[in-house]
Parts: C-alpha cells; sequence; structure tokens
C-alpha cells in the first residue's frame, strides 16, 4: 500500500514509485484525473478502484470491495501494489482491511507511508508539532466522542465542513448549526477572539495552499468545505513543573 | 474534462524546468498546449479550487466522510416478555 501524496506527482516517495513500477497488478484510487494520467504513465496496466463508489451506496461496503478486488489479485499470486490519495493509511480504511486480510491469510504485505494532508500542513503553516505537541481528531468524532484536549497544544480538526454528513455532496459547505455547535465546543477552551486558520493543502504544482485566519466567534458565518482543515493554535503554556525540570540538572 | 489539462498538470509537476519556465512566463507555455479557454483561465488563475474543480477532482470519490457513523454504547432497553413457558424454542 501506497501513498500519492497530495500535490500531484511530486510527493510520492522514491520507494513508492518504485513498487507502482514493478507491480504486476497496480490499483489506484485517487480523486484527482490528473493523478490518475501520472500513474498511468508510471504503469499503463493500472486500473482504478474508483469505479467501487456509487451514489447512496453504503462507505463500509465501497471500502470492502476495493480490498476484496485487491485481495483477488493477491490471491491469483500477482506482485500487487495498491495507491491511495495522500497517506495511505491515514483517513484510508481499505489499505488496513486489505493488509490485515492478506496477513491473516498467509499473505507478505506492508504498508508505505506517504506525504498526509497533516504533513502538508506542518509545512505550510510553519508548525512544529514537536514544541507544544499536536492533537488531531475527526471534527464529527471531536464533538460526538467529547474528545478531551489540552487547548495548551495544537489541536487540528479534519473534515470540520461535513459535521455529521452520512455522505458527500458536490457543493456542499459545512451546516451554519452545526458549526455553531461546534464553536460553542471551542469556546469551552478558547476565547471568541481566538485565531484560527481554515486550510486546504496545494494539489498542484500551479497552485498555493489555502490559508484562511479567522476568530473562532466568525467560524460558523464562514463557508467551510468538506476537505477544509482547522488549525487551532496553542494558548500559552502552563508553567513549567520544577521537579520535571530540575531532571535537566542532574546530568 | 478533457485529457489535455491533466496532461498539462503532470508535464509541470514531473519536470521543474518546465515548470520554472511557467512560473517565469505563463502564456508561453500555455501557448504550446491544446488547452481550452476554461482550462487557460483555470491554470492563469493558480487557484487550487478552481483548478480542482476544472480537472475534474470528484469530492464524492475523494474518500472523505470515511468515518461512518459509529454506533455508541447500547443503552439499557426495555426488559423482553419472555415466552410463555420460558427456556429455548424448539427447532422443528
Amino acid at each position: 500500500m501506497v501513498g500519492t501524496g497530495i500535490a500531484l506527482a511530486g510527493q510520492a516517495t522514491l520507494e513508492a514509485v518504485d513498487c507502482m513500477r514493478r507491480a504486476d497488478t497496480l490499483f489506484y484510487a485517487t480523486p484527482n484525473p490528473a493523478t490518475e494520467v501520472w500513474i498511468r504513465r508510471i504503469n499503463p496496466s493500472a486500473s482504478t478502484l474508483q469505479d467501487c463508489y456509487a451514489e447512496g451506496k453504503p462507505r463500509d461496503r465501497t471500502y470492502r470491495e476495493m480490498s476484496d478486488r485487491i485481495l483477488s489479485a493477491v490471491r491469483a499470486g500477482r506482485q500487487v501494489c495498491a495507491v491511495f490519495y495522500g497517506h495511505p493509511g491515514v483517513f484510508v480504511q481499505p489499505s488496513h482491511d486489505a493488509i490485515r486480510r492478506a496477513r491473516r491469510e498467509g499473505f507478505s504485505a506492508r504498508m508505505l507511508p506517504g506525504v498526509s494532508a497533516e504533513a502538508c500542513l506542518f509545512a505550510d503553516l510553519g508548525v512544529d508539532p514537536g514544541e507544544v505537541g499536536c492533537q488531531s481528531f475527526e471534527a464529527t468524532d471531536f464533538l460526538a466522542s467529547r474528545r478531551r484536549f489540552d487547548p495548551t497544544s495544537v489541536l487540528i480538526l479534519w473534515q470540520v465542513g461535513m459535521l455529521g454528513e452520512p455522505s458527500i455532496r458536490e457543493g456542499m459547505e459545512g451546516r451554519t448549526d452545526r458549526l455553531r455547535v461546534l464553536t460553542a465546543a471551542l469556546r469551552r477552551h478558547y476565547p471568541a477572539r481566538h485565531r484560527l486558520v481554515l486550510y486546504e493543502a496545494s494539489q498542484f504544482p500551479v497552485s498555493e495552499p489555502i490559508v484562511m485566519r479567522i476568530r473562532l466567534s466568525a467560524l460558523p458565518a464562514t463557508p467551510v468545505l468538506p476537505m477544509t482543515t482547522i488549525y487551532v493554535p496553542p494558548l500559552q503554556s502552563r508553567s513549567l513543573d520544577p521537579r520535571i525540570m530540575e531532571w535537566f540538572d542532574d546530568g | 474534462m478533457s485529457d489535455s489539462l491533466s496532461n498539462f498538470l503532470v508535464d509541470l509537476a514531473s519536470d521543474s524546468d518546465r515548470l520554472a519556465r511557467f512560473m517565469d512566463n505563463p502564456g508561453a507555455e500555455l501557448d504550446q498546449t491544446d488547452l481550452t479557454e476554461e482550462e487557460r483561465t483555470a491554470v492563469l488563475s493558480r487557484d487550487s479550487r478552481r483548478l480542482a474543480n476544472t480537472v475534474g477532482i470528484s469530492a464524492q470519490k475523494s474518500g472523505l466522510g470515511i468515518t461512518s457513523k459509529k454506533k455508541g454504547p447500547k443503552k439499557p432497553g426495555p426488559k423482553k416478555p419472555g415466552r410463555p413457558g420460558g427456556g429455548k424454542k424448539k427447532k422443528r
């Protein structure tokens, strides 16, 4: 299982491209037709998994069909590679499912890391998750599971434009009433004037990432698309625990 | 949408010299392609969302929304009345 990265062509690792080139059977799932063109240049025999999607079809069934197709080729004795958009293991169910099933059946299977949207965010916004830590949640899960987090650390929320949506429609935007619920949840930890960043990584060599800075209070009135990520900067850190800091003097 | 735009974008992404030439003089690079006026305008806008629409990126097939509705822990419901006589139903 390998990833294309987010940006067209340039973010696939050398290792991933080598696997794609050498595969007897190469499957791909990417929403970007330009990425399909690039994949077919690498391995002309590549075939799409995108036809597993259908309007109104439950996502779980779609993903099961994808992993079924991958497994069928593995059972037929082929060297199989499946390439997914971004990182093959981040927000990608069929890759994890196919690996688990292949291993259970005695086949060797592995996932290669790829460039995820989170990796792009760190680069584009100049955020180092090592400084104060980083918490990352799918937005609906963040609200529904009442996730606990530390506001003095970075908070990243994914799929904010799809709060509680069972499926995605073209032209979809986050519903104002649901964004209001998210804003209220965040207001329990941050002031109304706290600055957020609405972020979308760039997918093309000629375009820039979308970086929009707003106040938390403005979130419900802001158009938020399904692929938009919210980056919430940390509040000021607490004072350090002197007992821990003394450890540095011991050495 | 034709494959021309996709091919052009892949060429730019795979060839840093060509990308540099495009950045330096976009019109000259675009003149060497058979892109439609709409496609040229989308490329020149350098707007990620506009390009995504013109290339034909499908949000519906993007893998977004992968966390399908999860079921929470079951609430204790009313106790079902047992069948008269209790025990397992016999197979016939």
